[in-house]
């Protein structure tokens, strides 16, 4: 059942700017906190820089550990913006108009934050320039194509470049609402950023008909960027890693992450901005059940991996999948990606009164995410854990306090560019919900009102 | 032959409906004045559009410059340096697609803002006749027209129930601004 | 109109769906009408493919059954016809389950016509019996199963016939409340054989509450079990069978191969529907629309998936690898990967990708029928490289073992078994009423076309 708010135009527009006009306990609190966070993460990075890669707990032959897990967490956190916004506006599902705004940022954050570890892994990062990029005329060196260093910065800057394009088309008419409102310095930066938009009738249709061309292509861009992350590791012959389905597994496994994080986020929103009227219970059911199919296809994909492993029943595969099962901490991990991953959040989900239950929901969600923490540990460590012919020394990856320290800033990190995001843009779009707001209808079936859209084609 | 503008300011849907059947009645046709709203409505709303617009072009002439530098790049960095990695031939395509498949959305996604700018008209930062309720819920109706037949427009949407008409002072550029900074402050 | 400009630019007014206007009594009559009496163009049809079945199961006798079970190559084209229907009338219903998830209102009168194809999963039922005794015993050789008890012959025909079994339920479930529609409708003649079916259905709540959970809960087992199956066929009938070949991806390729294919089928069986089956008042734009979208998006996933297999084993370069790209994509089976890369990619999306044509109705049909055809080549390859190797128990190919090229026999077999199957679709329309009364009529109160200032506007309920 829907439950629609009947409120006025100005209603509406106050609620949703509410978190850019004002600023709650909650939100200094959060700066704050998350601030010294960053600090911490910022200052573990020029540590890292000064002193070389040599303080963090790598190690041979475990020469990607925490920073590389946290990359491809990241990565899959950042599918979320676009599975939510591209599909949902493509199939006009009518639940999406709360959502996007934040899924999307939250992509472009978690990305910059996803890039930041591979980044800061080479150690000398200055020199990934032209690892990268083709610039370099006098040595006659060029970048080698075949390398995931030139495939894997060209699709998450594709990707970056596209989800900033994508947030900034669909903000310029809340940017011109905020030019409006506003005074001082906030209505200079707003004015330029709103590009003098004024709400023709023909702005608003090219609007709409850019919002599903950058769907659309979004859409394919999202789906090349995991696939590719997961080359980074596949194309390798590397045992367990040179698989043939990391790619859409790597890609449902970033949508079940990415799709979780948004729950999360809804939640706090409603809680910390009071959006009670707009991201209601019918919006938790409608992403509950996205996510049952969602994780249950993730879980295929999952065992499709394992099974595969095990049927080559080569040595390699098998001292890895050893490793895996059995050698510590590998099997806890294990116990939480299945239970937190999926057997504890996807029966929840499967019942309506647990959709809709939003305390529930938001500890569901964040299970997941551990659980898919753990299961991009589960996969990606133990690959070059094992001892080999020619192996000289040879250690488990036990990660340091270098480590523990970017993992934990770098959710801050995503966390206090969230919060800052929130004074300058409204997270709910505003324009959205006013055209959400001009298309309800309402249809009478004999004592029963029922709620109704007006349909576009 | 000056033209001149007029924006009538009404303050909801049924009013502004009124504005414009007292535009048509004038002899305006839709494609003779813009409408002004908060959020989109459904077509037709303010009577039928006849618009055209080339949107659809521009992501495809981004994806045919974007493949063609992918292309580029990919094929001549493998000739103008050819080692050989990973037992792969020197000139090794399926890599190349990869990265031509990034630069091809990468530039339709850039090409499909372009073209949403210029079909949109914008930016305007210079933009006149504007009023900052439009954004609050109250819907504009803009009307350019020859500047001796404005005061009659005028006349005719303030009848119709314009909460405002706000006429555009001439010469245009220079005052342009006046009715939106005292919006903005407003 | 849209229609009458280029293709990078349209006008901004489309014409609105339909909106079925029709009063209730109608969709009543249109629905038993094939029950009542079928019409030349049906029985012409339904006798033609009775023949093709005869001709099919002439063909599989005198073809692999006289060759006996000691070979299996001569079985190439049953597995071929047996894997081509599980791609198709098997995953049809699975697209009826979707929409009805996601309560699409465009897929009132398009559901029957995906479910009715669940009515000839007796044919690759019975070929899979005579296939799964060709499967070696899978102690000493590379199979998921990894020499568990009963594996592979009892494993997977359980699962074969829990799939069948369910696929039956559910569309007989499906189709319940309209068969109480025309035990009481369809005249003296009729009312015996639909009082049986429809088993005292009154429409009251509890019953009708009883039937939407019914559905809901039959169609999403029936997904699991169709994704578990084709897992389950892909690997043991597939892979299992070319030495060297783990391809983890491959199961899930198969599955979403055949999704694509059950669209493809849902649509042409849509246009013929509009064409020649009365149903242009039911079926417009607004379907095809929908399900060209979605076939769009299914072909653009077939790149996908195979790219990822193909990439993989292309940057791996072991001896093992190479010898399965030969075999599989480049070697003796390009011609039938090649046809299956156009249709099955290339035509959905160069015809596809244009708006216009996606909003308009032969395309999307046409994309579907090419992909029908792209999807029997596809079988065509990978079974015939499967069915083709000898010694399972070899770590990678040793060798390329050459083309198998069809006899008369079997492509006799394969056209005539392909027809039964239709055949058999079609004699469901003779108990099962096309348009789904229930479902169309239930439409009729959630979707209005109402004015709304100088327009006017299709409104859609959304009672959930």
């Amino acid at each position: 059942m829907q439950e629609r708010h009947s409120h006025s135009n100005e209603r509406i527009i106050r609620d949703l700017l509410r978190p850019v006009t004002q600023t709650s306990m909650m939100n200094w609190v959060g700066f704050i906190v998350l601030g010294a966070l960053v600090t911490a993460f910022l200052f573990v990075i020029a540590w890292m820089f000064y002193w070389g890669i040599g303080v963090s707990g790598l190690s041979r032959p475990n020469m990607w550990g925490f920073m590389i897990v946290n990359f491809v967490f990241w990565i899959g956190i950042s599918h979320a913006g676009v599975m939510i916004s591209a599909i949902l506006r493509l199939t006009q599902a009518e639940w999406r108009r709360p959502v996007t705004r934040a899924a999307e940022v939250m992509t472009m954050f978690s990305l910059v934050t996803a890039m930041i570890f591979p980044f800061i892994h080479t150690g000398r990062p200055w020199r990934t320039l032209y690892w990268v990029f083709p610039y370099d005329f006098w040595r006659g060196i060029w970048p080698d194509v075949r390398s995931a260093l030139v495939m894997d910065p060209s699709a998450v800057f594709t990707y970056l470049t596209g989800t900033i394009l994508f947030v900034y088309v669909t903000t310029i008419p809340d940017f011109a609402l905020l030019r409006d409102r506003s005074t001082g310095w906030r209505h200079g930066l707003y004015r330029v950023l709103a590009l003098g938009f004024k709400g023709e009738e023909r702005q608003w249709k090219i609007q709409i008909i850019s919002g599903f061309l950058l769907a659309a292509i979004m859409l394919s861009i999202f789906v090349s960027v995991h696939s590719i992350v997961s080359w980074d590791f596949a194309f390798s012959l590397d045992p367990v890693w040179h698989s043939t389905v990391w790619a859409p597994y790597f890609v449902i496994g970033a949508v079940h992450s990415g799709v979780s994080a948004v729950v999360t986020l809804m939640a706090i929103m409603r809680w910390m901005f009071k959006f009670d009227d707009y991201i209601r219970h019918e919006h938790f059911d409608a992403i509950g059940r996205l996510l049952v199919v969602v994780g249950t296809t993730w879980m295929w994909f999952f065992l499709l991996d394992i099974f595969f492993d095990l049927w080559r029943q080569d040595p390699a595969d098998d001292a890895i999948m050893h490793i895996r099962f059995f050698e510590w901490p590998y099997p806890l991990l294990l116990a939480f990606v299945w239970i937190f991953g999926y057997f504890i959040p996807v029966p929840i989900w499967a019942f309506r009164r647990f959709r809709r239950n939003i305390k529930l929901m938001f500890w569901a969600s964040i299970m997941v995410n551990i659980g898919m923490w753990a299961e991009r540990y589960w996969l990606v460590i133990p690959g070059l854990q094992a001892k080999y012919q020619w192996t000289f020394d040879w250690t488990a990856y036990r990660p340091g306090p270098v480590e523990i320290t970017l993992v934990v800033g770098s959710f801050a990190f995503v966390g206090f560019l969230l919060l800052l995001f929130a004074k300058l843009i409204p997270p709910v779009p505003v324009w959205d919900e006013l055209e959400g707001k001009h298309l309800a209808a309402e249809i009478q079936v004999g004592k029963r009102t029922v709620p109704a859209i007006v349909r576009e084609f | 032959m000056a033209v001149s503008g007029v924006l009538g300011v009404f303050k909801d849907l049924d009013t502004a409906i009124a504005g414009v059947d007292a535009l048509n009645e004038l002899g305006y046709t839709r494609a003779d004045f813009e409408v002004l709203t908060n959020a989109p409505y459904p077509e037709g709303t303010f009577g039928e559009e006849h618009g055209m617009h080339r949107l659809g072009l521009f992501p495809l002439v981004g994806a045919a410059c974007g493949f063609s530098v992918g292309l580029l790049i990919t094929g001549a960095t493998q000739m103008a340096f050819p080692l050989v990695t990973g037992g792969k031939p020197l000139f090794s395509i399926p890599p190349m697609i990869i990265i031509m498949y990034e630069g091809t959305l990468l530039a339709a996604v850039i090409f499909t803002v372009i073209g949403l700018l210029f079909e949109s008209r914008l930016p305007r930062l210079g933009s006149n006749l504007y009023d900052p309720r439009i954004t609050a819920g109250y819907i504009g109706l803009l009307l350019h027209a020859p500047a001796e037949k404005v005061s009659e427009a005028a006349a005719a949407l303030r009848r119709a129930g314009a909460e405002d008409v706000i006429l555009e002072e001439q010469p245009a550029p220079a005052a342009a601004k006046a009715p939106q900074r005292k919006g903005a402050s407003a | 109109m849209a229609s009458s400009h280029g293709t990078t630019t349209h006008n901004w007014h489309r014409p609105l769906p339909k909106v079925w206007d029709l009063p209730p009594q109608r969709i009543v009559a249109d629905g038993l009408r094939r029950i009542r009496e079928g019409g030349a163009t049906y029985r012409l049809l339904l006798i033609l493919c009775a023949i093709l079945g005869v001709v099919g199961v002439v063909a599989l006798i005198a073809g692999p059954v006289l060759a006996g079970w000691g070979e299996r190559q001569p079985w190439t084209y049953v597995a071929v016809t047996f894997g081509f229907l599980m791609s198709t009338i098997g995953s049809a219903p699975c697209l009826s389950v979707a929409t009805r998830l996601v309560r699409s209102h465009w897929r009132r009168p398009v559901n029957r016509l995906a479910e009715i194809w669940a009515a000839g999963m007796i044919v690759p039922l019975i070929l899979f019996f005579l296939l799964v005794a060709l499967l070696p015993n899978t102690e000493g050789r590379y199979s998921v199963w990894f020499g568990w008890w009963g594996a592979p012959w009892l494993w997977d025909s359980l699962l074969m016939v829990a799939l069948v079994v369910c696929g039956y339920a559910f569309l007989y479930t499906a189709a319940m409340p309209d068969m109480a529609v025309a035990r009481d409708q369809a005249g003296p003649n009729h009312n015996g054989r639909f009082a049986r079916l429809a088993r005292g259905f009154r429409g009251s709540v509890q019953e009708w509450r009883t039937i939407d959970r019914g559905v809901a809960y039959l169609g999403v087992l029936y997904v699991l079990l169709y994704v578990g199956t084709m897992t389950i066929i892909a690997s043991d009938f597939i892979l299992s069978l070319i030495p060297g070949n783990n391809s983890a991806i491959f199961p899930a390729t198969y599955t979403v191969q055949a999704f694509e294919s059950g669209i493809a089928l849902t649509l042409v069986t849509a246009g013929i529907m509009r064409w020649r089956g009365g149903a242009a008042d039911y079926l417009d734009r607004e379907q095809f629309f929908a399900l060209g979208k979605l076939q769009l998006a299914l072909g653009l996933l077939w790149f996908y998936f195979h790219w990822t297999e193909f990439i993989i084993w292309w940057y791996g370069r072991t001896p093992r690898e190479t010898a399965l790209l030969k075999l599989l994509y480049f070697g003796p089976y390009f011609v039938p990967f090649a046809i299956a890369f156009a249709l099955m990619f290339l035509a959905p999306l160069s015809i596809l990708l244009w708006t216009r044509i996606r909003m308009g109705i032969a395309g999307p049909i046409v994309a579907g029928a090419l992909v029908l055809v792209g999807q029997v080549f596809e079988q065509i390859r990978l079974y015939s490289a499967s069915f083709s190797n000898v010694d399972l128990r070899l770590r990678e190919l040793d060798f390329i073992p050459t083309a198998y090229v069809p006899g008369v026999w079997d492509i006799l077999l394969l056209v005539g078994l392909v027809g039964g199957a239709i055949g058999l679709g079609l004699v469901t329309l003779k108990v099962v009423p096309y348009p789904s009364i229930w479902e169309v009529t239930g439409g009729l109160w959630l979707r209005a076309r109402k004015p709304f200032y100088k327009t006017e506007v299709v409104v859609i309920g959304k009672p959930e």
